[in-house]
């Protein structure tokens, strides 16, 4: 089942979207 | 949004193709700090630089996520500035989520784009046209009434 594929380095989300020149949509979520 | 929409069809296709997907903890130290999340869940439309351009909060059904999400899209293109980009984005909103609550706004925003990018008033008075017309509840109205006294 298809899902989205979440980045959970802050570093690394930031370094990618430079790479494919995207934003960055960024959920701050309560894990409780 | 892990129970509805993070699973919808529609909102994975969109989120996986159009921007980076990045999901952190709340309670964060340094980037909840930083980004001063005090509710959950936030919403942010960060850059490459890690500059905010856009923030919601609250749990989304599908049908109003992605239109929120290219409103923040047309704002942060906006602020870099890539205003075709941002155009695109606002016009996105408008065509396939007119019924949007966030649809007035992106008339808004789309018509200032295009003044900007171009210079023309009719764009101006062509905005607050459409929102007489087409949203005449909406708050957006009000604040483009300026723009109708540009008429000759």
């Amino acid at each position: 089942m298809a899902q989205i594929n979440w980045i959970t380095s802050y570093e690394d989300g930031l370094a990618m979207a430079k790479a494919e020149d995207k934003l960055v949509f960024a959920d701050f979520f309560n894990p409780g | 949004m892990d129970a509805v929409a993070y699973i919808d069809p529609a909102v994975i296709s969109f989120v996986n193709d159009t921007v980076v997907p990045l999901r952190l903890p709340a309670s964060d130290k340094v980037l909840g700090s930083r980004y001063k999340v005090k509710w959950t869940p936030t919403l942010l439309i960060l850059d490459g630089d890690g500059t905010e351009h856009y923030r919601t909060l609250g749990f989304y059904p599908p049908q109003q996520l992605i239109p929120s999400l290219l409103l923040g899209i047309g704002k942060a293109k906006f602020n870099l500035p890539d205003r075709v980009a941002a155009g695109a984005a606002f016009a996105r909103v408008i065509d396939e989520y007119p019924h949007d609550s966030l649809a007035p706004e992106a008339v808004y925003l789309l018509g200032v784009t295009r003044y900007i990018e171009s210079h023309e008033v009719t764009h101006l008075i062509a905005l607050y046209d459409r929102l007489a017309a087409e949203y005449p509840e909406s708050p957006w109205v009000t604040r483009a009434t300026p723009y109708s006294l540009l008429k000759k």
